[in-house]
């Protein structure tokens, strides 16, 4: 870890993401700068050069605690002891693990500003102190059975009317000032799938939340890069990326092989996706992967497929998830519950590795 | 609690205010009406099947300890729940309208089943019946109460009416279900779109679902006013208005306009939510008054939104909504320390009208 945390130092040190910045705003005032029309031009029809190997070194997993199926649970019922305890397992199972995607809520913001808030500091020194950098995940449009809590459109709609997304503008601003001071932040991750539910266009509803919030967030903190994780998909002006391309600045994708795609079909597409990628001329990390399966050795070759693909394209990774939890897809069929489930951790409830599942340290090497 | 439907549905009231006459020179005796419009292959209800619901009082109860619904069913405390209901008992209440959600119950199934069950025993402990509310299309754009969303309609229904079913069937012939209300302010006013179509089919199955369960009590879905009900009649048994305007003159028109629709659908029509709120209690005691009096005349009955204090949006005076008098919609009839509002004594006074289970 600490080899990849030197190299990740220099990779994120503020200048570097400063200069990010100013080579955006450059772009935006070009008419006022010293640059030459024609050097203009040249620069913007040039091939920009690929940077998506920025974040290869990062290891990481996507967490949620054991206690909770909601956002609402999981912060307002924050359990200290479990959550310091369930990272250090992480560490201990997977001793490379430098990084974890944590998912706060804005339902749990809702439901109790403080307790929310104080769960959400308390957890962000906890990462920290594990010196484990963190991805926080602010919104997200993910919905599942059993229900996590998120965004919905609707709920999208009115609070555009009220202050220009003032409810979720208020969140996102007490949030950063809770988690901010650990000094752990990799990047931000606005939203997490953000178009599940529709939206995937110019001018809708969540693009315009998307860019507001990504706004919000650089008035706050201009130093800190900004991602947004989708599915990463690239046919079209409406794709995934050509859409929120705009407003980040490391492309977060969830390059899942699923069951129903054969693997070598999958493998040709993801080949697309890092060449598009790496035209944008932006970062790029999944910050998900590996499908899940209630049958373990179904879910190990998942993980090879994918880890080994991210691997060999110099692209980090976090899987879904690191420890078991009554989120949805987290745990193993429940009685009683007749939809149907998969199982994405990679530690079992009493604190044991998943069945075949250290197969994810090959990958670290 | 309709702040964003009150418009339109007032709007709509008020239009067919005109046609209220008419509607109430064609009115037929309700036994007559009941049966025209049901093409349905479920016997009637058989339980507590009442044509006049002037005497229904009651209160919607969301419990004190959840901002939003999901908290209300997790951290369900029968001790709680059975104090604070206790309280409508000062006023001589003999419904509770219970709020209850998929999103709470796909979580733990079997505790959230049981919590529910324990609460209608809670509820009949006092003498009163219950009302369950299944879904809740209600929210607020600040400080959402949760529920069932406009994308949720899209999806699968399979595990939400595995939910309904694990709800009703242990009490399809159970007197202590007044009635089911399947829904709480469905936000469809028409057919007219692809939402609405979805929302109107997504109750009608709903609906079939409780039925197939086979339960005897008659169904009712908690729609606000005008359109919105006319569209649900179809699927109804009973009508439902949730009327929240703001002088005696225009609730006064309103009934006329509900009388309107009792008699073109040929169904009774109870009144499950009411009364804007006020951060001052002389003013919403002053408003209390005069509603519950028309209502109960009317033969709609009252239940008001809400029961007690407490976390949820408009419940509690730092999160009141814009549906009350002068846009402070605090509602609750009692403060978090168990007291009735001040101004609200007159509702200590025995009812005229009974329910017909404590005229025995």
């Amino acid at each position: 870890m600490g080899e990849s945390l030197t190299s990740h130092e220099t990779v994120m040190s503020p200048t570097h993401t400063a200069t990010n910045i100013r080579r955006r705003e450059a772009l935006k005032t070009g008419c006022a700068l010293i640059v030459s029309a024609a050097g203009a031009l040249a620069s913007e029809t040039a091939p920009k050069p690929s940077r998506i190997h920025e974040y290869s070194w990062v290891r990481g997993f996507n967490y949620q605690p054991s206690w909770g199926s909601h956002g609402i649970t999981i912060w307002n019922d924050f359990r200290e002891a479990t959550y310091g305890k369930e990272l250090s397992l992480g560490l201990k199972h997977f001793p490379k693990l430098n990084t974890l995607r944590i998912w706060f809520s804005y339902d749990a913001h809702v439901a109790d500003p403080k307790r929310f808030l104080a769960a959400a500091k308390r957890a962000s020194e906890l990462v920290a102190e594990h010196k484990l950098k963190m991805i926080p995940v602010i919104f997200n449009g993910w919905h599942s059975l059993v229900e996590f809590g998120g965004f919905t459109r609707e709920q999208l709609a009115w609070s555009e009317r009220n202050g220009n997304f003032g409810p979720h503008r208020q969140y996102l601003c007490e949030l950063l000032d809770a988690i901010c001071p650990a000094g752990n932040l990799l990047l931000y991750d606005v939203s997490n799938e953000p178009f599940n539910n529709g939206g995937c266009a110019k001018g809708s509803v969540e693009l315009r939340f998307l860019e507001a919030m990504a706004q919000q967030i650089r008035k706050l903190d201009s130093r800190t890069p900004i991602s947004i994780g989708t599915q990463g998909s690239i046919a079209g002006p409406s794709s995934d990326l050509a859409l929120i391309d705009p407003f980040v600045d490391v492309h977060a994708i969830h390059p899942y092989w699923t069951p129903r795609t054969p693997a070598e079909k999958h493998a040709a597409d993801f080949a697309k996706l890092v060449e598009h990628l790496k035209q944008l001329g932006k970062p790029a990390i999944a910050t998900e992967c590996c499908w899940g399966s209630n049958d373990d050795a179904e879910r190990v070759n998942s993980v090879r497929h994918d880890l080994g693909l991210l691997q060999a394209a110099g692209i980090g990774f976090l899987p879904h998830a690191l420890h078991h939890s009554p989120v949805a897809d987290l745990h193993r069929p429940v009685p009683g519950r007749n939809w149907e489930t998969m199982y994405m951790a990679f530690i079992e409830p009493n604190g044991s590795i998943r069945p075949g599942h250290e197969v994810y340290n090959e990958f670290c090497r | 609690m309709n702040t964003r439907s009150s418009p339109i549905t007032r709007r709509h009231a008020l239009q067919t205010v005109a046609t209220a006459a008419l509607g109430t020179a064609l009115a037929r005796p309700l036994a007559a009406q009941t049966s025209a419009p049901a093409k349905s292959s479920f016997p009637k209800p058989a339980l507590n099947v009442y044509e006049s619901y002037a005497w229904l009082r009651g209160f919607s109860v969301v419990p004190s300890w959840g901002a939003r619904i999901e908290e209300a069913w997790w951290s369900y405390d029968g001790s709680r729940f059975r104090e604070e209901i206790a309280l409508s008992r000062q006023v001589h209440a003999n419904c509770i309208r219970l709020w209850i959600e998929f999103t709470a119950w796909m979580a733990d199934p079997e505790r959230v089943t049981a919590s529910f069950l324990d609460a209608v025993k809670a509820i009949a402990e006092q003498g009163m019946k219950t009302m369950p509310c299944l879904f809740n299309r209600w929210h607020d754009s600040r400080w959402d109460y949760g529920g069932t969303y406009t994308e949720t309609l899209f999806r699968d229904w399979k595990p939400q009416l595995d939910y309904v079913r694990a709800l009703v069937t242990p009490l399809v012939g159970d007197d202590r279900v007044l009635i089911w209300d399947l829904c709480n302010e469905p936000q469809a006013h028409d057919q007219s779109s692809e939402v609405n179509k979805k929302e109107f089919t997504w109750l009608k199955c709903i609906a079939e679902t409780v039925r197939g369960c086979g339960a005897k009590q008659p169904i009712t879905i908690g729609t606000m006013n005008g359109k919105n009900i006319e569209t649900y009649a179809p699927v109804v048994d009973v009508l439902c208005a949730h009327p929240y305007p703001h002088t005696r003159g225009e609730l006064e028109k309103l009934i006329i306009g509900y009388h309107a629709m009792q008699a073109a659908n040929g169904k009774p029509l109870l009144v499950n939510e009411c009364i804007p709120g006020s951060l001052s209690d002389a003013t919403r005691a002053e408003v209390a008054n005069y509603y519950t009096e028309l209502l109960s005349a009317a033969g709609f009955g009252w239940m008001g939104w809400a029961l007690r204090e407490g976390k949820a949006i408009s419940t509690r005076r730092d999160r009141y909504d814009a549906n009350g008098i002068n846009k402070e919609g605090f509602h609750p009839f009692f403060t978090k320390s168990g007291k009735l509002r001040d101004g609200l004594e007159f509702l200590t006074e025995i009812p005229k009208q009974r329910a017909p289970w404590e005229r025995v």
